[in-house]
Protein backbone atom coordinates (compact mmCIF):
# COMPACT_ATOMS: atom_id res chain seq x y z
CA UNK A 1 0.00 0.00 0.00
CA UNK A 2 2.67 1.82 1.14
CA UNK A 3 4.73 1.60 -2.30
CA UNK A 4 1.41 2.12 -4.45
CA UNK A 5 0.81 5.90 -2.87
CA UNK A 6 4.96 6.53 -3.60
CA UNK A 7 3.94 5.05 -7.10
CA UNK A 8 1.20 7.44 -7.55
CA UNK A 9 2.94 9.94 -5.94
CA UNK A 10 5.82 9.52 -8.12
CA UNK A 11 3.94 9.35 -10.85
CA UNK A 12 1.82 12.81 -10.41
CA UNK A 13 5.56 14.00 -9.79
CA UNK A 14 7.29 13.26 -13.32
CA UNK A 15 3.90 13.65 -14.99
CA UNK A 16 3.52 17.92 -14.35
CA UNK A 17 1.47 20.05 -12.94
CA UNK A 18 -1.35 18.55 -11.61
CA UNK A 19 -4.30 20.11 -13.66
CA UNK A 20 -2.87 18.47 -16.73
CA UNK A 21 -2.20 15.19 -15.78
CA UNK A 22 -5.18 14.04 -13.28
CA UNK A 23 -6.52 11.97 -15.98
CA UNK A 24 -5.72 8.63 -17.79
CA UNK A 25 -5.61 9.69 -20.69
CA UNK A 26 -2.80 12.17 -19.93
CA UNK A 27 -1.02 9.42 -17.95
CA UNK A 28 -1.03 6.85 -21.20
CA UNK A 29 -0.06 9.62 -23.43
CA UNK A 30 2.79 10.16 -21.53
CA UNK A 31 3.31 6.78 -21.60
CA UNK A 32 3.45 6.14 -24.85
CA UNK A 33 5.66 8.76 -24.90
CA UNK A 34 8.19 7.32 -22.72
CA UNK A 35 8.03 3.97 -24.75
CA UNK A 36 8.67 5.64 -28.07
CA UNK A 37 11.84 7.21 -26.01
CA UNK A 38 12.83 3.61 -25.22
CA UNK A 39 12.25 4.95 -21.45
CA UNK A 40 10.93 1.60 -20.45
CA UNK A 41 11.25 1.60 -16.85
CA UNK A 42 9.58 5.24 -16.71
CA UNK A 43 6.54 3.39 -19.19
CA UNK A 44 6.14 0.51 -17.05
CA UNK A 45 5.85 2.98 -13.98
CA UNK A 46 2.72 5.11 -15.71
CA UNK A 47 0.99 1.99 -17.33
CA UNK A 48 0.90 0.52 -13.64
CA UNK A 49 -0.75 3.19 -12.33
CA UNK A 50 -3.35 3.32 -15.37
CA UNK A 51 -4.39 -0.77 -14.62
CA UNK A 52 -3.56 -0.47 -10.61
CA UNK A 53 -6.41 -0.20 -8.53
CA UNK A 54 -5.54 2.56 -6.77
CA UNK A 55 -5.18 4.60 -9.25
CA UNK A 56 -8.34 7.38 -8.76
CA UNK A 57 -9.07 8.37 -11.88
CA UNK A 58 -11.34 6.73 -14.90
CA UNK A 59 -10.35 4.31 -17.16
CA UNK A 60 -12.20 3.49 -19.42
CA UNK A 61 -12.34 0.21 -21.16
CA UNK A 62 -10.27 0.96 -23.95
CA UNK A 63 -7.81 2.87 -22.01
CA UNK A 64 -7.47 -0.22 -19.59
CA UNK A 65 -6.79 -2.37 -22.74
CA UNK A 66 -4.13 0.04 -24.07
CA UNK A 67 -2.43 0.05 -20.84
CA UNK A 68 -2.18 -3.79 -20.82
CA UNK A 69 -1.09 -4.05 -24.06
CA UNK A 70 1.74 -1.46 -24.10
CA UNK A 71 2.78 -3.14 -20.32
CA UNK A 72 2.96 -6.44 -22.54
CA UNK A 73 5.17 -4.65 -25.16
CA UNK A 74 7.27 -3.06 -22.65
CA UNK A 75 7.95 -6.18 -20.65
CA UNK A 76 8.35 -8.12 -23.60
CA UNK A 77 11.17 -5.84 -24.35
CA UNK A 78 12.79 -5.85 -21.09
CA UNK A 79 12.71 -10.05 -21.13
CA UNK A 80 10.11 -10.76 -19.08
CA UNK A 81 8.67 -13.09 -21.77
CA UNK A 82 6.09 -14.46 -19.37
CA UNK A 83 5.01 -11.17 -17.93
CA UNK A 84 4.39 -9.81 -21.12
CA UNK A 85 1.78 -12.61 -22.47
CA UNK A 86 0.20 -12.43 -19.09
CA UNK A 87 -0.53 -8.79 -19.85
CA UNK A 88 -1.23 -9.35 -23.56
CA UNK A 89 -3.85 -12.06 -22.62
CA UNK A 90 -5.61 -9.59 -20.20
CA UNK A 91 -6.07 -7.22 -23.17
CA UNK A 92 -6.65 -9.94 -25.96
CA UNK A 93 -9.90 -11.04 -23.20
CA UNK A 94 -11.13 -7.55 -23.02
CA UNK A 95 -10.56 -6.92 -26.66
CA UNK A 96 -10.28 -9.88 -29.13
CA UNK A 97 -9.68 -6.96 -31.45
CA UNK A 98 -6.34 -6.50 -30.01
CA UNK A 99 -3.43 -6.50 -31.93
CA UNK A 100 -0.03 -5.31 -32.57
CA UNK A 101 1.14 -3.71 -35.68
CA UNK A 102 4.22 -5.38 -36.99
CA UNK A 103 5.73 -2.00 -38.72
CA UNK A 104 5.72 -0.77 -34.73
CA UNK A 105 6.32 -3.53 -32.64
CA UNK A 106 9.64 -6.36 -32.32
CA UNK A 107 9.18 -9.71 -33.53
CA UNK A 108 9.79 -10.65 -30.04
CA UNK A 109 6.76 -8.61 -29.03
CA UNK A 110 4.88 -10.19 -32.18
CA UNK A 111 5.52 -13.49 -31.16
CA UNK A 112 4.27 -13.08 -27.30
CA UNK A 113 1.50 -11.46 -28.33
CA UNK A 114 0.70 -14.56 -30.64
CA UNK A 115 1.70 -16.97 -28.05
CA UNK A 116 -1.02 -14.69 -25.81
CA UNK A 117 -3.18 -15.01 -28.66
CA UNK A 118 -3.24 -19.02 -28.48
CA UNK A 119 -3.46 -18.90 -25.12
CA UNK A 120 -6.33 -17.17 -25.09
CA UNK A 121 -9.50 -17.63 -26.84
CA UNK A 122 -12.27 -14.82 -27.58
CA UNK A 123 -14.36 -13.65 -30.20
CA UNK A 124 -16.22 -9.92 -30.91
CA UNK A 125 -18.36 -8.15 -32.90
CA UNK A 126 -17.29 -4.35 -33.97
CA UNK A 127 -20.28 -2.19 -33.61
CA UNK A 128 -22.39 -1.75 -36.38
CA UNK A 129 -21.51 2.19 -37.80
CA UNK A 130 -24.59 4.83 -38.92
CA UNK A 131 -24.39 3.58 -42.67
CA UNK A 132 -26.91 3.62 -45.87
CA UNK A 133 -27.11 1.00 -48.07
CA UNK A 134 -28.42 0.61 -51.36
CA UNK A 135 -28.52 -3.71 -51.53
CA UNK A 136 -28.80 -3.32 -54.93
CA UNK A 137 -25.01 -2.25 -54.99
CA UNK A 138 -23.87 -2.06 -51.98
CA UNK A 139 -23.37 -4.05 -48.67
CA UNK A 140 -23.26 -3.99 -45.08
CA UNK A 141 -20.23 -4.68 -44.09
CA UNK A 142 -19.57 -6.72 -40.28
CA UNK A 143 -16.35 -7.07 -38.85
CA UNK A 144 -15.70 -10.11 -36.34
CA UNK A 145 -12.49 -11.44 -35.26
CA UNK A 146 -11.42 -15.01 -33.13
CA UNK A 147 -7.71 -14.47 -31.16
CA UNK A 148 -6.93 -17.91 -32.87
CA UNK A 149 -8.38 -20.12 -35.29
CA UNK A 150 -11.93 -21.25 -34.24
CA UNK A 151 -15.02 -22.96 -35.95
CA UNK A 152 -17.19 -19.92 -36.45
CA UNK A 153 -20.48 -18.98 -36.33
CA UNK A 154 -22.10 -15.80 -37.24
CA UNK A 155 -25.87 -15.37 -37.47
CA UNK A 156 -28.15 -12.17 -37.54
CA UNK A 157 -31.36 -12.32 -35.80
CA UNK A 158 -34.35 -9.96 -35.61
CA UNK A 159 -34.80 -9.01 -32.20
CA UNK A 160 -37.59 -7.02 -29.77
CA UNK A 161 -40.97 -6.87 -31.62
CA UNK A 162 -40.10 -8.62 -34.77
CA UNK A 163 -41.16 -11.90 -36.27
CA UNK A 164 -38.01 -13.98 -35.58
CA UNK A 165 -36.35 -14.24 -38.61
CA UNK A 166 -32.50 -15.13 -39.37
CA UNK A 167 -30.09 -15.54 -41.68
CA UNK A 168 -26.32 -17.27 -40.96
CA UNK A 169 -23.88 -14.93 -42.86
CA UNK A 170 -20.39 -17.38 -42.23
CA UNK A 171 -20.20 -20.82 -40.64
CA UNK A 172 -16.57 -21.65 -41.05
CA UNK A 173 -12.85 -22.04 -39.89
CA UNK A 174 -11.66 -18.71 -39.41
CA UNK A 175 -8.75 -16.74 -37.12
CA UNK A 176 -7.97 -13.40 -36.29
CA UNK A 177 -9.81 -10.66 -38.05
CA UNK A 178 -12.61 -11.06 -40.95
CA UNK A 179 -14.39 -9.01 -42.81
CA UNK A 180 -18.18 -10.40 -43.69
CA UNK A 181 -20.01 -8.65 -45.73
CA UNK A 182 -24.63 -8.73 -45.70
CA UNK A 183 -26.73 -8.01 -48.85
CA UNK A 184 -29.91 -7.39 -46.32
CA UNK A 185 -31.82 -10.38 -47.48
CA UNK A 186 -32.94 -13.08 -45.60
CA UNK A 187 -32.34 -16.40 -46.61
CA UNK A 188 -35.43 -16.61 -48.45
CA UNK A 189 -34.20 -13.94 -50.70
CA UNK A 190 -36.56 -11.29 -49.15
CA UNK A 191 -35.18 -7.65 -47.80
CA UNK A 192 -34.60 -8.52 -43.79
CA UNK A 193 -37.84 -6.46 -42.66
CA UNK A 194 -36.86 -3.14 -40.41
CA UNK A 195 -36.38 -3.27 -37.03
CA UNK A 196 -34.06 -4.54 -34.28
CA UNK A 197 -31.03 -6.84 -35.28
CA UNK A 198 -28.29 -9.51 -33.13
CA UNK A 199 -25.49 -10.09 -34.69
CA UNK A 200 -24.89 -12.76 -32.95
CA UNK A 201 -20.79 -14.33 -33.13
CA UNK A 202 -19.93 -17.80 -31.45
CA UNK A 203 -17.03 -19.47 -31.65
CA UNK A 204 -15.49 -22.91 -30.67
CA UNK A 205 -11.80 -22.70 -30.25
CA UNK A 206 -9.77 -25.23 -32.19
CA UNK A 207 -6.85 -25.54 -29.59
CA UNK A 208 -8.80 -25.30 -26.81
CA UNK A 209 -11.87 -26.69 -25.38
CA UNK A 210 -13.55 -23.75 -24.99
CA UNK A 211 -16.34 -21.24 -26.51
CA UNK A 212 -17.11 -17.63 -26.38
CA UNK A 213 -19.53 -15.50 -27.88
CA UNK A 214 -20.21 -11.83 -28.61
CA UNK A 215 -22.88 -10.07 -29.71
CA UNK A 216 -23.48 -6.75 -31.45
CA UNK A 217 -27.08 -4.78 -32.11
CA UNK A 218 -27.93 -2.82 -34.94
CA UNK A 219 -31.48 -1.03 -36.04
CA UNK A 220 -32.30 -1.09 -39.52
CA UNK A 221 -34.60 0.75 -40.96
CA UNK A 222 -35.99 1.28 -45.00
CA UNK A 223 -35.84 4.56 -46.67
CA UNK A 224 -38.08 4.37 -50.05
CA UNK A 225 -41.93 5.45 -50.92
CA UNK A 226 -44.52 4.32 -49.59
CA UNK A 227 -46.24 1.08 -50.74
CA UNK A 228 -49.56 1.04 -51.77
CA UNK A 229 -51.94 -1.44 -50.56
CA UNK A 230 -53.66 -3.88 -53.13
CA UNK A 231 -57.23 -3.61 -53.60
CA UNK A 232 -59.24 -6.41 -51.20
CA UNK A 233 -61.04 -8.94 -52.64
CA UNK A 234 -64.35 -8.34 -54.15
CA UNK A 235 -67.09 -8.90 -51.76
CA UNK A 236 -70.72 -9.99 -51.93
CA UNK A 237 -71.77 -6.56 -52.92
CA UNK A 238 -69.29 -5.84 -55.49
CA UNK A 239 -69.91 -8.92 -57.59
CA UNK A 240 -73.42 -9.84 -59.42
CA UNK A 241 -75.72 -12.79 -58.80
CA UNK A 242 -74.38 -15.32 -61.51
CA UNK A 243 -77.79 -17.37 -60.49
CA UNK A 244 -81.18 -16.70 -60.52
CA UNK A 245 -82.77 -16.68 -56.86
CA UNK A 246 -85.96 -17.81 -56.21
CA UNK A 247 -86.69 -14.59 -55.38
CA UNK A 248 -85.37 -12.61 -58.38
CA UNK A 249 -87.62 -14.58 -59.87
CA UNK A 250 -90.36 -13.48 -58.31
CA UNK A 251 -89.62 -10.19 -58.28
CA UNK A 252 -89.69 -10.47 -61.70
CA UNK A 253 -93.27 -11.59 -61.48
CA UNK A 254 -94.69 -8.97 -58.78
CA UNK A 255 -92.63 -6.32 -61.42
CA UNK A 256 -95.17 -7.37 -63.97
CA UNK A 257 -97.88 -7.81 -61.43
CA UNK A 258 -97.35 -4.25 -61.11
CA UNK A 259 -97.69 -3.48 -64.53
CA UNK A 260 -101.29 -4.89 -64.55
CA UNK A 261 -103.04 -3.79 -61.45
CA UNK A 262 -101.54 0.40 -62.53
CA UNK A 263 -102.91 -0.47 -65.89
CA UNK A 264 -106.48 -1.33 -64.67
CA UNK A 265 -106.13 0.95 -61.65
CA UNK A 266 -105.38 4.16 -64.27
CA UNK A 267 -108.58 2.97 -66.48
CA UNK A 268 -110.79 2.61 -63.79
CA UNK A 269 -109.76 5.04 -61.01
CA UNK A 270 -107.97 7.47 -62.63
CA UNK A 271 -110.62 8.76 -65.30
CA UNK A 272 -113.37 10.89 -64.79
CA UNK A 273 -116.44 9.59 -63.06
CA UNK A 274 -118.37 11.89 -65.00
CA UNK A 275 -116.70 10.63 -68.09
CA UNK A 276 -116.57 7.17 -67.25
CA UNK A 277 -113.72 4.74 -67.72
CA UNK A 278 -111.21 4.98 -70.28
CA UNK A 279 -110.86 1.91 -72.55
CA UNK A 280 -110.78 -0.49 -69.69
CA UNK A 281 -110.72 -3.31 -72.59
CA UNK A 282 -107.05 -2.04 -73.67
CA UNK A 283 -106.12 -1.36 -69.78
CA UNK A 284 -107.10 -5.06 -69.30
CA UNK A 285 -105.48 -5.98 -72.67
CA UNK A 286 -102.40 -4.58 -71.05
CA UNK A 287 -102.96 -6.09 -68.02
CA UNK A 288 -103.05 -9.66 -69.41
CA UNK A 289 -99.73 -8.96 -71.51
CA UNK A 290 -98.31 -8.74 -68.19
CA UNK A 291 -99.49 -11.18 -66.31
CA UNK A 292 -98.92 -13.55 -69.18
CA UNK A 293 -95.45 -11.60 -69.63
CA UNK A 294 -94.82 -12.26 -65.69
CA UNK A 295 -95.77 -15.38 -65.73
CA UNK A 296 -93.19 -16.72 -68.52
CA UNK A 297 -90.72 -14.69 -66.96
CA UNK A 298 -90.95 -16.78 -63.32
CA UNK A 299 -91.44 -20.02 -65.18
CA UNK A 300 -88.01 -19.02 -67.52
CA UNK A 301 -86.10 -17.84 -65.07
CA UNK A 302 -86.57 -21.16 -62.67
CA UNK A 303 -85.59 -23.25 -65.58
CA UNK A 304 -82.61 -21.19 -67.00
CA UNK A 305 -80.82 -20.00 -63.62
CA UNK A 306 -77.90 -19.17 -65.16
CA UNK A 307 -76.82 -15.71 -65.67
CA UNK A 308 -74.11 -15.78 -68.58
CA UNK A 309 -73.92 -11.94 -68.89
CA UNK A 310 -73.51 -11.79 -65.01
CA UNK A 311 -70.84 -14.04 -64.86
CA UNK A 312 -69.03 -12.64 -67.94
CA UNK A 313 -69.51 -9.24 -65.95
CA UNK A 314 -68.12 -10.33 -62.92
CA UNK A 315 -65.28 -12.46 -64.60
CA UNK A 316 -64.25 -9.14 -66.00
CA UNK A 317 -64.43 -6.96 -62.93
CA UNK A 318 -62.39 -9.98 -61.32
CA UNK A 319 -60.07 -9.86 -64.14
CA UNK A 320 -59.74 -6.06 -63.48
CA UNK A 321 -59.25 -6.33 -59.86
CA UNK A 322 -56.04 -8.33 -60.76
CA UNK A 323 -54.88 -6.49 -63.32
CA UNK A 324 -54.83 -3.56 -60.83
CA UNK A 325 -53.65 -5.33 -58.39
CA UNK A 326 -50.27 -6.80 -60.42
CA UNK A 327 -49.93 -3.27 -61.54
CA UNK A 328 -49.83 -2.27 -58.16
CA UNK A 329 -47.44 -5.39 -56.95
CA UNK A 330 -45.13 -3.72 -59.95
CA UNK A 331 -44.80 -0.81 -58.63
CA UNK A 332 -44.19 -1.93 -55.34
CA UNK A 333 -41.64 -4.31 -56.23
CA UNK A 334 -39.89 -1.16 -58.03
CA UNK A 335 -40.01 0.93 -54.67
CA UNK A 336 -38.60 -2.10 -53.13
CA UNK A 337 -36.08 -2.57 -55.69
CA UNK A 338 -35.13 1.30 -55.08
CA UNK A 339 -35.04 0.30 -50.81
CA UNK A 340 -32.21 2.07 -49.19
CA UNK A 341 -31.37 0.17 -45.80
CA UNK A 342 -30.54 2.75 -43.03
CA UNK A 343 -28.27 1.56 -40.34
CA UNK A 344 -27.61 2.64 -37.59
CA UNK A 345 -26.09 1.07 -33.98
CA UNK A 346 -28.04 -0.09 -31.17
CA UNK A 347 -27.57 -0.83 -27.02
CA UNK A 348 -29.51 -4.10 -26.91
CA UNK A 349 -32.70 -5.89 -27.58
CA UNK A 350 -35.00 -2.98 -26.68
CA UNK A 351 -36.62 -1.27 -23.77
CA UNK A 352 -38.33 -3.86 -21.31
CA UNK A 353 -42.13 -4.21 -22.78
CA UNK B 1 -62.17 8.33 -87.21
CA UNK B 2 -64.81 7.99 -83.92
CA UNK B 3 -64.58 10.23 -81.50
CA UNK B 4 -66.15 9.42 -77.94
CA UNK B 5 -68.12 12.19 -78.25
CA UNK B 6 -69.62 10.95 -81.58
CA UNK B 7 -69.93 7.48 -80.64
CA UNK B 8 -72.19 8.06 -77.87
CA UNK B 9 -74.37 10.36 -80.39
CA UNK B 10 -77.57 7.14 -81.34
CA UNK B 11 -80.65 7.78 -82.77
CA UNK B 12 -83.40 5.65 -82.28
CA UNK B 13 -86.26 5.13 -84.57
CA UNK B 14 -89.41 4.24 -83.74
CA UNK B 15 -93.09 4.08 -84.84
CA UNK B 16 -96.18 3.06 -83.07
CA UNK B 17 -100.00 2.36 -83.39
CA UNK B 18 -102.54 3.03 -80.73
CA UNK B 19 -105.67 2.37 -80.49
CA UNK B 20 -107.13 6.30 -79.01
CA UNK B 21 -110.28 6.91 -77.29
CA UNK B 22 -111.21 10.41 -76.82
CA UNK B 23 -114.15 11.36 -74.29
CA UNK B 24 -115.31 14.95 -73.69
CA UNK B 25 -118.31 16.49 -72.01
CA UNK B 26 -118.57 20.31 -72.80
CA UNK B 27 -121.18 20.28 -70.45
CA UNK B 28 -124.17 19.12 -72.13
CA UNK B 29 -123.29 15.36 -71.75
CA UNK B 30 -120.71 12.75 -72.80
CA UNK B 31 -119.09 12.73 -76.42
CA UNK B 32 -117.52 9.78 -77.09
CA UNK B 33 -114.72 9.08 -80.03
CA UNK B 34 -112.39 6.26 -81.40
CA UNK B 35 -109.87 5.34 -83.76
CA UNK B 36 -106.93 4.59 -84.84
CA UNK B 37 -103.56 6.57 -84.89
CA UNK B 38 -100.19 6.21 -86.17
CA UNK B 39 -96.82 8.11 -85.81
CA UNK B 40 -93.25 7.96 -85.72
CA UNK B 41 -90.68 8.97 -83.08
CA UNK B 42 -86.98 9.93 -83.43
CA UNK B 43 -84.74 10.06 -80.42
CA UNK B 44 -80.93 11.53 -80.43
CA UNK B 45 -78.95 10.15 -77.60
CA UNK B 46 -76.96 13.10 -77.35
CA UNK B 47 -74.65 11.95 -74.32
CA UNK B 48 -74.85 9.18 -71.98
CA UNK B 49 -77.68 11.50 -69.68
CA UNK B 50 -79.35 13.57 -72.17
CA UNK B 51 -81.62 12.90 -75.16
CA UNK B 52 -83.88 14.68 -77.50
CA UNK B 53 -86.63 13.36 -78.89
CA UNK B 54 -89.26 14.45 -81.86
CA UNK B 55 -92.46 12.63 -82.31
CA UNK B 56 -95.34 13.16 -84.89
CA UNK B 57 -99.04 11.56 -85.14
CA UNK B 58 -101.89 11.28 -87.18
CA UNK B 59 -104.85 9.30 -86.77
CA UNK B 60 -109.01 9.96 -87.18
CA UNK B 61 -111.29 9.32 -84.49
CA UNK B 62 -114.89 8.07 -84.98
CA UNK B 63 -117.53 9.93 -83.16
CA UNK B 64 -119.16 7.15 -80.80
CA UNK B 65 -122.09 9.03 -79.46
CA UNK B 66 -125.13 10.42 -81.46
CA UNK B 67 -124.57 13.82 -83.01
CA UNK B 68 -120.78 14.00 -82.77
CA UNK B 69 -118.65 14.92 -85.75
CA UNK B 70 -115.80 12.64 -86.95
CA UNK B 71 -112.59 14.31 -85.80
CA UNK B 72 -108.56 13.91 -87.15
CA UNK B 73 -106.63 14.36 -84.60
CA UNK B 74 -102.61 15.16 -85.73
CA UNK B 75 -99.71 15.92 -83.23
CA UNK B 76 -96.11 16.83 -82.75
CA UNK B 77 -93.87 17.40 -80.27
CA UNK B 78 -90.52 17.56 -78.89
CA UNK B 79 -88.83 17.08 -75.49
CA UNK B 80 -85.50 16.55 -73.91
CA UNK B 81 -84.84 13.57 -71.66
CA UNK B 82 -82.25 13.15 -68.82
CA UNK B 83 -81.48 10.03 -67.72
CA UNK B 84 -81.49 10.00 -63.14
CA UNK B 85 -79.58 6.75 -62.91
CA UNK B 86 -80.04 3.42 -64.26
CA UNK B 87 -84.02 3.56 -63.57
CA UNK B 88 -85.02 6.99 -63.73
CA UNK B 89 -84.80 9.77 -66.09
CA UNK B 90 -87.04 13.01 -66.33
CA UNK B 91 -88.26 15.20 -69.37
CA UNK B 92 -89.71 18.45 -70.15
CA UNK B 93 -91.29 18.93 -73.50
CA UNK B 94 -94.03 21.09 -75.22
CA UNK B 95 -96.60 19.57 -78.28
CA UNK B 96 -99.23 20.74 -80.41
CA UNK B 97 -102.04 18.48 -81.10
CA UNK B 98 -105.04 20.27 -83.27
CA UNK B 99 -108.14 18.22 -83.68
CA UNK B 100 -109.84 18.73 -87.02
CA UNK B 101 -113.78 18.26 -87.86
CA UNK B 102 -115.72 19.47 -91.48
CA UNK B 103 -116.39 22.73 -88.74
CA UNK B 104 -113.78 23.49 -86.86
CA UNK B 105 -109.81 23.19 -86.00
CA UNK B 106 -109.00 23.15 -82.20
CA UNK B 107 -105.51 23.60 -81.34
CA UNK B 108 -103.57 22.10 -78.06
CA UNK B 109 -100.53 23.59 -77.23
CA UNK B 110 -98.62 22.01 -73.56
CA UNK B 111 -95.87 22.23 -71.89
CA UNK B 112 -95.00 19.42 -70.15
CA UNK B 113 -92.54 18.30 -67.36
CA UNK B 114 -92.35 14.25 -66.65
CA UNK B 115 -90.79 11.23 -65.20
CA UNK B 116 -90.45 7.83 -66.25
CA UNK B 117 -89.32 4.88 -64.43
CA UNK B 118 -88.21 1.78 -65.67
CA UNK B 119 -87.68 -1.66 -63.82
CA UNK B 120 -85.69 -4.37 -65.52
CA UNK B 121 -86.34 -7.88 -65.14
CA UNK B 122 -86.11 -11.36 -66.72
CA UNK B 123 -82.38 -9.83 -67.05
CA UNK B 124 -83.06 -6.81 -68.69
CA UNK B 125 -84.79 -8.44 -71.55
CA UNK B 126 -87.81 -6.70 -70.55
CA UNK B 127 -88.71 -3.37 -68.67
CA UNK B 128 -91.69 -2.38 -66.70
CA UNK B 129 -92.24 1.06 -67.59
CA UNK B 130 -94.25 3.15 -65.52
CA UNK B 131 -94.60 7.34 -66.45
CA UNK B 132 -96.45 10.95 -65.66
CA UNK B 133 -96.25 13.98 -66.58
CA UNK B 134 -97.79 17.24 -65.37
CA UNK B 135 -98.98 19.70 -67.97
CA UNK B 136 -98.57 23.24 -66.45
CA UNK B 137 -99.49 24.82 -69.12
CA UNK B 138 -102.42 23.79 -71.77
CA UNK B 139 -103.43 26.16 -74.23
CA UNK B 140 -106.91 25.42 -76.31
CA UNK B 141 -108.23 28.10 -78.32
CA UNK B 142 -111.63 28.68 -77.76
CA UNK B 143 -111.03 27.87 -74.05
CA UNK B 144 -109.75 28.80 -70.87
CA UNK B 145 -106.91 26.73 -69.15
CA UNK B 146 -107.85 23.99 -67.52
CA UNK B 147 -107.29 23.58 -63.56
CA UNK B 148 -106.20 19.87 -63.56
CA UNK B 149 -103.81 18.40 -66.66
CA UNK B 150 -101.73 15.05 -66.17
CA UNK B 151 -100.50 11.83 -67.92
CA UNK B 152 -100.09 8.89 -66.72
CA UNK B 153 -99.32 5.38 -68.41
CA UNK B 154 -97.82 2.25 -67.76
CA UNK B 155 -96.55 -0.82 -69.65
CA UNK B 156 -94.28 -3.26 -70.78
CA UNK B 157 -90.80 -2.72 -72.95
CA UNK B 158 -88.97 -5.66 -74.64
CA UNK B 159 -85.83 -6.02 -75.65
CA UNK B 160 -84.72 -7.30 -79.04
CA UNK B 161 -80.99 -6.78 -79.80
CA UNK B 162 -81.52 -2.89 -81.00
CA UNK B 163 -84.64 -3.44 -81.06
CA UNK B 164 -87.73 -2.48 -78.65
CA UNK B 165 -91.28 -3.59 -78.44
CA UNK B 166 -93.20 -1.61 -75.83
CA UNK B 167 -97.34 -1.60 -75.25
CA UNK B 168 -98.32 1.03 -73.05
CA UNK B 169 -101.37 2.12 -71.68
CA UNK B 170 -102.02 5.67 -71.09
CA UNK B 171 -104.44 8.17 -70.02
CA UNK B 172 -104.83 12.20 -70.12
CA UNK B 173 -106.86 13.92 -68.10
CA UNK B 174 -108.10 17.55 -68.62
CA UNK B 175 -110.26 19.15 -66.14
CA UNK B 176 -111.09 22.59 -67.26
CA UNK B 177 -113.03 25.61 -65.18
CA UNK B 178 -117.01 25.52 -64.39
CA UNK B 179 -118.30 28.47 -66.60
CA UNK B 180 -121.80 28.74 -66.27
CA UNK B 181 -122.45 26.03 -63.96
CA UNK B 182 -120.98 23.94 -66.30
CA UNK B 183 -117.70 22.35 -66.57
CA UNK B 184 -116.17 20.61 -69.47
CA UNK B 185 -113.71 17.58 -68.87
CA UNK B 186 -111.50 15.67 -71.41
CA UNK B 187 -110.25 12.79 -71.30
CA UNK B 188 -107.79 10.35 -73.95
CA UNK B 189 -106.72 7.25 -73.07
CA UNK B 190 -104.92 5.33 -75.49
CA UNK B 191 -103.17 1.34 -76.22
CA UNK B 192 -100.06 2.02 -78.28
CA UNK B 193 -97.85 -0.28 -79.60
CA UNK B 194 -94.44 0.81 -80.29
CA UNK B 195 -91.06 -0.63 -82.22
CA UNK B 196 -88.12 1.01 -81.76
CA UNK B 197 -84.68 0.45 -83.63
CA UNK B 198 -81.52 1.60 -82.34
CA UNK B 199 -79.02 3.04 -85.04
CA UNK B 200 -75.53 2.67 -83.46
CA UNK B 201 -74.47 1.48 -80.56
CA UNK B 202 -76.05 1.71 -77.21
CA UNK B 203 -79.15 0.95 -74.78
CA UNK B 204 -82.60 2.58 -75.16
CA UNK B 205 -82.19 6.41 -73.76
Amino acid sequence: MRRSTLGLALAALIAGPATAQNSTAELLQQAHQSYEQVDIERALLLLRQVVSPSWPFEVTAEQRVDAYKYLGAALALRGQGDSAVLYFRAALERDAFTDLDPATFTPVQLGMFAQARRLTFAVAARPVADRRVDPRTERVPFTVVATHSATLDVRLSSVGVLAPVGVTLFSAVSEGLREIDWNGLLADGRLAPPGRYELLVVGQSRLRSTRDTARTYFDLAYDREPLEDTLPALGPGQLLSEQVTDAAARADLLKALGVAAAAVVISDHLTSRDLGRGMPSASRALAGVAVVTGGISLVYRRRHRDLPENVAENARRRAERLARNDAILRRNQERIARTVLVIAPAAGIGSPP
Amino acid sequence: MTTPAAAQRRIEAAAFVAAVELRVDPGSGVERFSGPMIGGEATLQVSGRWALAVRVGDGSLTARTPGGLNRDVGELSAEGRVRAGTELSFSAGASRRVYSTELARQRWNTLQLGVEGRLPFLGGAMQAVARGAFLPVVAVNGLDHPKTAYTIGTGIEYQLGQGAIGIVYSLERYNFPAKAMTQRLEQVSALTVRGALRLGRGRTP
